[in-house]
């Protein structure tokens, strides 16, 4: 299997070769992404297309220093807002820094029995402004702060959006482990 | 309560760390052809003017070494082996001046060329079945003639003459003179050393020859002045001379957008290679300005009376709004703006804003008034010029908006501008002449900004652009 490097060197020749071979290597771990960040499958390819060719015109700034993968996921990511706050043109966000959070068990509950398919089957039922921040902060890593940034929103929003995201998130992942144990057990 | 935050974003975080789904097939086939067109342009510019410049060059060197090579294979050509201009023994040769030496050559006429106290013969060979004579060291110069006149001179000579197409030299006219009967007129101009001669009349005559417009080897007319109609796409982009950090960060976030120039140009020719140039271009350029994102609606919330709500800090100068119904955000780099409405006290999330761009775009537009020296390195059917000039710049739009819809909201304008700024430029012109009085002009120029476009001293960006200049010219 080639050297990524190689394979860069190559796409930046213009290599038709090198360019199908850095797209067919890392296209099903990206389009993953996409579709975290996306309402439909649609959509999804959308990103892809629109990501897949920043990421071959802008090859030339990837400096080598860190990783390929992780550069490729944050313009992959940003596609995904880019269309995200285009499409939100009306931001009309309820103040809601101080949300209750209810009671959730935090328990021992073994999810193992959930496969990642079904994970982002949940994932994706989120409304938009949930999801969006649940998977630049807890699975992307983005503080609050840049979060509010990425997607022009206050951090206070923020935050509420993620604590909102998690409790939808830890109920139905319960349904669905429940709902998959009893079909299990007959 | 933190357990369970941490339990469930461990969950996802983990469960679609490795996961991977197949793209739709037509994904790639989407990628496959915008990839091709959205090739980075400045690359693609110059990779074609590479190429230019090293067909161009072949091409030249090419040409240049098969006026020389070829020479024998044309005398050849002709049907007159060498050994037939050499004929002769050293017994046939008689030293040079000797009145022998008129009578060997047979007429007055062929008998300049040996005979020419202009030209430096050690000896003269007899062609024993014509009786010519011809030096040694001008045979070269016989075997020019020859080539050059293998095709168009050879035609005029009678056979009855039994001259061999030696005549033309024997006959002593001039090269003018026998160019001005034949056809083709090709004599490459590093062949003055092989008319090298003590005749300074015959020498002059011949040189003129080689330049007279009168025997231009297209056929095309040569007139002192020239109009031409020039059209180039440009890349601008610029560097900085100071050490400034934040400077360096503003460099960054900016991108040289959509340029071009295009205008008409006059030119009057000094003597054959040098002309001067002159003319009225307009060019436009701009730039980009990642990371501020613009909305629409602003102005149900703002109370002030003035519109310059914003300012946006760019390495040209500074952008101050013009259109109360803006509002302005640095997604980037927050110190790029200035404005009292900070997010501490106005949200845009919170307020009924229509998002536009997450960009702004600046746009210069110039008149320019170059005066450009251009200096003619050859000049056949193809000409290449070498040309260099300074250029006055004169500011007479400056815009600055976001883009929408394929449409243009109007933001504000760039402050502080430099009115006027000067440029020196320096490229290589190739010149295609049609025959007749119009040639095709392709000039990839390299300008440099003297000075830079902002008046603020603190703004020390000077701006350099490339482009690819082709038109039509017009000689009268």
């Amino acid at each position: 299997m080639p050297e990524i490097k190689n394979i860069i060197n190559g796409c930046l020749k213009g290599s038709r070769r090198d360019q199908e071979l850095l797209y067919r290597r890392y296209s099903p771990r990206l389009y993953a992404v996409c579709l975290q960040y996306s309402d439909n499958d649609e959509e999804a390819r959308d990103v892809l297309q629109e990501g897949f060719i920043k990421i071959f015109t802008n090859l030339s700034n990837f400096k080598h220093e860190g990783s390929f993968e992780g550069w490729m996921r944050r313009i992959i990511v940003n596609t995904a807002l880019e269309r995200y706050r285009s499409r939100n043109r009306l931001y009309m966000v309820e103040d809601i820094d101080r949300i209750p959070e209810p009671f959730v068990d935090p328990g021992n509950e073994d999810y193992s029995g959930l496969e990642a398919t079904d994970l982002m089957d949940i994932i994706r039922m989120l409304p938009p402004k949930y999801r969006m921040v649940f998977n630049l902060f807890a699975l992307e890593g983005y503080s609050h702060k840049e979060i509010s940034k990425m997607i022009n929103i206050s951090e206070g929003t923020s935050k509420s959006n993620l604590a909102r995201a998690r409790i939808i998130l830890q109920r139905r992942v319960e349904a669905f482990t429940g709902i998959k144990k009893k079909v299990l057990n007959g | 309560m933190g357990e369970t935050r941490t339990n469930i974003d461990l969950v996802f975080r983990n469960g679609l760390k490795n996961y991977e789904v197949l793209p739709p097939p037509e994904a790639w086939n989407s990628i496959r052809p915008a990839i091709r067109a959205g090739q980075r342009p400045l690359l693609v510019i110059l990779r074609i003017a590479a190429a230019a410049a090293l067909l161009l060059s072949v091409s030249f060197f090419a040409y240049r070494l098969s006026t020389r090579v070829s020479l024998p294979e044309q005398t050849e050509l002709a049907g007159i082996p060498d050994q037939a201009v050499l004929a002769g023994s050293p017994d046939q040769t008689v030293p040079a001046g000797s009145p022998d030496q008129a009578a060997l050559a047979g007429s007055p006429d062929q008998a300049v060329l040996a005979a020419s106290p202009g030209i430096q013969s050690p000896s003269v060979i007899m062609y024993p079945d014509t009786g010519e004579t011809e030096t040694e060291e001008n045979n070269s110069v016989a075997k020019l003639i020859i080539a050059q006149a293998d095709s168009a001179v050879y035609g005029e000579l009678t056979p009855a003459a039994g001259s061999r197409i030696i005549q033309p030299v024997a006959t002593g006219r001039t090269v003018a003179e026998m160019a001005a009967t034949a056809p083709y007129t090709g004599i490459d101009i590093s062949l003055q050393e092989l008319f090298r001669t003590d005749n300074e009349e015959i020498a002059a005559e011949n040189m003129k020859s080689l330049y007279s417009p009168a025997v231009s080897e297209t056929g095309r007319k040569t007139g002192k002045w020239r109009i031409s109609a020039l059209v180039s796409p440009t890349y601008y982009t610029s560097f900085y001379s100071g050490d400034d950090e934040f400077m360096s960060r503003l460099m960054t976030d900016e991108q040289p957008g959509f340029s071009y120039s295009g205008g008409l140009a006059l030119a009057y020719s000094i003597n054959k290679r040098l002309s001067v140039q002159s003319g009225l271009y307009y060019s436009s350029f701009g730039q980009e300005l990642s990371g501020i994102t613009s909305f629409a609606g602003f102005q149900a919330y703002d109370y002030a009376k003035g519109n310059r709500n914003f300012g946006v800090m760019t390495t040209r100068g500074m952008v101050y709004t013009n259109n109360a119904d803006v509002f302005l955000l640095d997604t980037r780099n927050e110190n790029r703006i200035v404005t009292r409405y900070t997010r501490d006290y106005f949200d845009p999330s919170k307020a009924d804003l229509v998002y536009v761009d997450n960009s702004l775009h600046q746009n210069f537009s110039y008149l320019e008034l170059p005066v450009v020296l251009r200096y003619k390195l050859l000049g056949r059917a193809l000409d290449f010029n070498l040309i260099g000039g300074l250029s006055s710049n004169i500011l007479i739009n400056n815009s600055v908006y976001a883009a929408i819809d394929g449409g243009r909201y109007q933001v504000g304008r760039t402050e502080g501008m430099s009115m006027f700024t000067f440029s020196s430029s320096l490229g290589m012109g190739v010149e295609y002449n049609f025959p007749g009085n119009l040639s095709l002009n392709l000039e990839p120029v390299f300008r440099y900004y003297l000075n830079p476009f902002s008046e603020t001293p603190a703004l020390k960006v000077h701006p350099y652009s490339f482009g690819i200049f082709s038109g039509i010219s017009y000689r009268f």
